[in-house]
């Protein structure tokens, strides 16, 4: 594997400008923010060239007052947040893990717990620089709250994974820090219907209910922030709830827990899959306990990592059979879909499963590529065509 | 502006096989009420307008007009502010027959609606679920919902939620070939297509069906207006407020000007005419938080030096609170026959250089300014009054707009916070965007609009050979 960390834009553009002349076909390449070679490994097709934009990692523009910063991709979630907490405002990216850059980050858009309050990832980034894969240099967005000037790329670069270009910098909205912070761990028996637990949770987000294989018990991760008042309320009502139904509560120092706060990095270190499957918020529960069962089944140890205000379960799988990693985008399709089978008035555009497969091999790659529907599949692939061409796949997609 | 050309031969007859004989109009008398949209300056003559009722009869006459490879110009209500709905020939594709609510689920939370629902018909039908649709055009009553995905709609309500793009989960988008198209943000894995088709402004496609995300109602809502001796000062408390870690879900600025106008009009809301700004501050949430928040944003905005603070006591105080902003655009009527509404947002830490320097701009054009905007968020509509009857003036009124659209991104801004580029902001995209940016731009869409029929001439200037 070759690998290549670019000082500056301009040595990335060169770069990538002379690899395609080079090679028009363009073997598929990874990009990374952090740890290429450990993110490489077992990855299929093996790439032939890393980039790491570790050496694009500075802090650019910095504006309190403007609520925005602007980052090459490469600097570390952890290491902005830090930098903007300390101006007293904050970045909307709750329990990122410790290696995870800004640029992927923003590449991979994960679901956070803090989606109903803050917005999720595609709401934070106002503009990039996205350098094509014929290293044209490219510039989105303006660090302003709004604009709607032209078609909206930034939202476009969120969550596609290095297929459109490489970003290398990135402008973000920030926050006033929250006036008050309250983080508390509920936790019960695996053996526990999530049903019956989550059907008296409080109608807030900042929940997160988790299952690692190296315990016997689920955890349910609570974050409140906000005013004295509101954060007063909250708490009240998930003591109420823990009481009801049966849950220790421990409270956790906010300064301390935040690394453990959601999927460390060793545990993805693991996985060989990552699949994020959408049931809506009203059959999260019950398709919660059906995932279970069938991972169980499928052999392997599993993460699961549900969101039930926004009605999401993120799985981290290893060890699976293969016949089961081949199987299982089918099932967790027809697992998200059964909740909408009662729905009065199915349509397709509400029902329907919704599998992202979030990390994967090729297995796992061409099922994501039949999850899709034919006409959006055509209609994204000549979005993508604009960017550079699905001819030439000089990005994989490291899902 | 263009005049109406006939139709191809065999193209009329076949749109009114597919909508029926009332649902298309193309006699010369009848287009003048379609020649314009909110942007009165800016018309052209369309050479037919169709009216589809549902997504069939959408699909019929996207392919019926691809075939006959004619110029198509959707629209809804045509309450946009920036020429987007205007034709200069054409068909004009209008939705608000499509105007019905399809399903509303509250466990979920999400309604299924047509284009041409008018966006407070969304919220009166979410409301009997106890929700509602979050973001808020100033034109509610009269905007479609198709409209606000087409434009990216915003509202005062968009500080703390966020825009129509961050509501609207599923698309259905026909495009110009009739093909059906459903797009979401990206949860299957592919790109954020929704998030693309959103604030494309009618050059993708046409969208037959949307998802929008809603949100329950809020326990308490309150308010309260600051008012302030001087511009700069209403300036320092926005920051403040936000030093304070207060994300109001609305923070709406008036000028000296516009409180002059208001305050001498019917729609007075008992503001001195003596003040030079009034800050509108809004925060929702619990009673006691909403309280709190409310304490703290007080302290924030007397801390940088407002003169009064009038705090809401009730609901129909909260509303006259909300007069003076609201009601704006009514009392300028009072001093010139039109109004220019200009749209752009900058940083906040621009605007006290910037805000006098338009008023500079406007004096040295020798027109009339008034300034109320969305403070928050920086996104600013310095409004010039003038008379469209007199070329002179909106010689004088273009010449401003443009000098104020290249103050706004030298510092640092854009040209649209929310109004949209349509035809109007088309000659200042190169403020914005270079060679590689608008070829990108371009090719997306050409790739989905090859033959170049949707809505021409609107959002991207021409490159060679591409109208």
């Amino acid at each position: 594997m070759r690998l290549f960390i670019p000082a500056a834009e301009g040595e990335l553009a060169a770069w990538l400008t002379e690899r395609r002349a080079r090679d028009p076909e363009c073997e598929p390449m990874l990009v990374t923010g952090s740890e290429p070679r450990r993110l490489a490994e077992g990855l299929e097709p093996a790439p032939r060239d890393t980039v790491s934009l570790s050496g694009l990692a500075d802090i650019e523009d910095f504006r309190p007052s403007d609520l925005t910063v602007t980052a090459g991709a490469g600097i570390r979630v952890e290491v902005l947040k830090r930098l903007v907490r300390e101006q007293g405002l904050w970045l909307a990216a709750p329990g990122t893990e410790d290696s995870q850059s800004i640029g992927g980050w923003v590449a991979a858009a994960p679901v956070h717990c803090l989606e109903a309050t803050f917005g999720p990832v595609r709401r934070q980034l106002l503009a990039c620089t996205l350098v094509l894969h014929d290293g044209r240099i490219t510039r989105w967005g303006r660090p302003v709250m709004k604009n709607v000037a032209g078609y909206d790329v930034p939202r476009l670069v969120c969550g596609s994974r290095g297929r459109l270009g490489v970003l290398t910098s990135v402008t973000l909205r920030l926050w006033p820090a929250p006036r008050h912070e309250w983080r508390a761990r509920l936790s019960g028996d695996r053996a526990a219907d999530p049903a019956e637990i989550l059907a008296g949770a409080p109608d807030t987000d900042g929940i997160v209910w988790r299952e690692r294989p190296d315990s016997d018990e689920f955890s349910i991760e609570c974050l409140v922030c906000g005013g004295a008042a509101a954060v007063s309320s909250r708490r009240e009502q998930i003591d109420r709830w823990a009481r009801s139904a049966g849950l220790r509560i421990e409270e956790l120092d906010p300064a301390v827990d935040a690394e453990n706060y959601e999927a460390p990095a060793r545990a993805r270190r693991a996985t060989d899959a990552a699949y994020r499957v959408s049931f809506g918020r009203s059959y999260l529960a019950a398709g919660l306990a059906d995932l279970r069962g069938r991972l169980h089944s499928a052999g392997g140890e599993y993460t699961l990592t549900a969101y039930p205000h926004s009605g999401v379960v993120r799985v981290a799988a290893s060890g699976l059979r293969p016949a089961n990693r081949r199987r299982a985008p089918t099932w967790m399709t027809a697992v998200s879909g059964a909740g909408t089978a009662g729905r009065p008035r199915p349509d397709a555009l509400t029902s329907g499963p919704s599998v992202r497969i979030e990390r994967g091999g090729a297995e796992e790659h061409s099922a994501a590529r039949r999850l899709r529907a034919t006409t959006a599949r055509t209609a994204e692939e000549r979005v993508l065509e604009a960017f550079g061409g699905t001819d030439t796949p000089w990005q994989a997609e490291y899902l | 502006m263009s005049t109406k050309r006939p139709l191809p031969a065999g193209l009329a007859p076949a749109l009114r096989a597919a909508v029926g004989p009332g649902a298309v109009i193309d006699h010369p008398d009848r287009l003048l009420a379609y020649e314009a949209d909110a942007l009165t300056t800016s018309r052209g003559t369309p050479d037919a307008v169709v009216f589809p009722a549902n997504r069939d009869e959408l699909i019929a006459v996207l392919r019926l007009l691809h075939e006959f490879r004619f110029p198509i110009i959707p629209r809804g209500a045509g309450t946009g502010l920036a020429g987007g709905a205007v034709a200069d020939g054409g068909v004009i594709v209008c939705t608000t027959r499509m105007c019905r609510v399809l399903d509303i689920d509250p466990v979920d939370r999400f309604a299924l609606v047509e284009p041409g629902t008018l966006t407070d018909d969304v919220n009166r039908s979410a409301a009997a679920h106890g929700l509602r649709y979050l973001p808020d055009p100033a034109s509610a009553a009269a905007c479609t919902i198709g409209g606000n995905v087409a434009m990216n709609s915003g509202g005062p309500h968009c500080l703390k939620y966020g825009v129509t793009s961050d509501y609207v989960s599923a698309l259905e988008v026909i495009l110009p070939d009739g093909t059906p198209v459903t797009v979401t943000r990206g949860d299957q894995g592919g790109l954020d297509l929704g998030g693309l088709f959103t604030g494309s402004e009618g050059t993708l496609g046409i969208v037959s069906r949307i998802r929008l995300d809603l949100a329950p109602m809020a326990p308490a809502v309150g308010a309260f207006l600051a008012l302030f001796d001087d511009l700069d000062a209403a300036g320092r408390a926005v920051s403040a407020i936000f030093e304070a870690g207060i994300v109001p879900v609305a923070l709406e600025l008036v000028d000296h000007e516009t409180i002059a106008v208001v305050e001498t009009s019917i729609y007075a809301a008992g503001i001195p005419l003596d003040a030079a700004a009034a800050l509108v501050v809004e925060c929702e949430g619990e009673a006691a938080a909403v309280a709190e928040d409310l304490e703290v944003a007080e302290d924030a905005v007397r801390g940088a030096g407002a003169r009064d603070v009038r705090k809401a006591r009730d609901e129909r105080e909260r509303l006259a609170i909300w007069q003076a902003r609201k009601k704006a655009y009514g009392a300028l009527g009072r001093l010139a026959p039109d109004v220019f509404v200009q749209d752009a947002a900058v940083p906040r830490s621009a605007l006290p250089d910037l805000l006098p320097r338009f008023g500079e701009i406007a004096s040295r054009h020798g027109l009339r300014l008034a300034n109320f905007f969305h403070a928050g968020d920086g996104n600013v509509h310095p409004n010039l009054l003038f008379d469209r009857r007199d070329p002179d003036q909106v010689s004088r009124v273009e010449r401003a707009g443009a000098e104020i659209m290249a103050l706004c991104v030298e510092a640092g801004g854009t040209i649209t916070g929310e109004h949209g580029v349509g035809r109007d902001k088309v000659r200042h995209m190169r403020l914005l965007f270079g060679d590689s940016e608008l070829d990108v731009l371009r090719e997306i869409r050409r790739s989905l609009d090859p033959e170049g029929l949707l809505n021409p001439g609107k959002l991207l200037p021409p490159a060679e050979g591409y109208s």
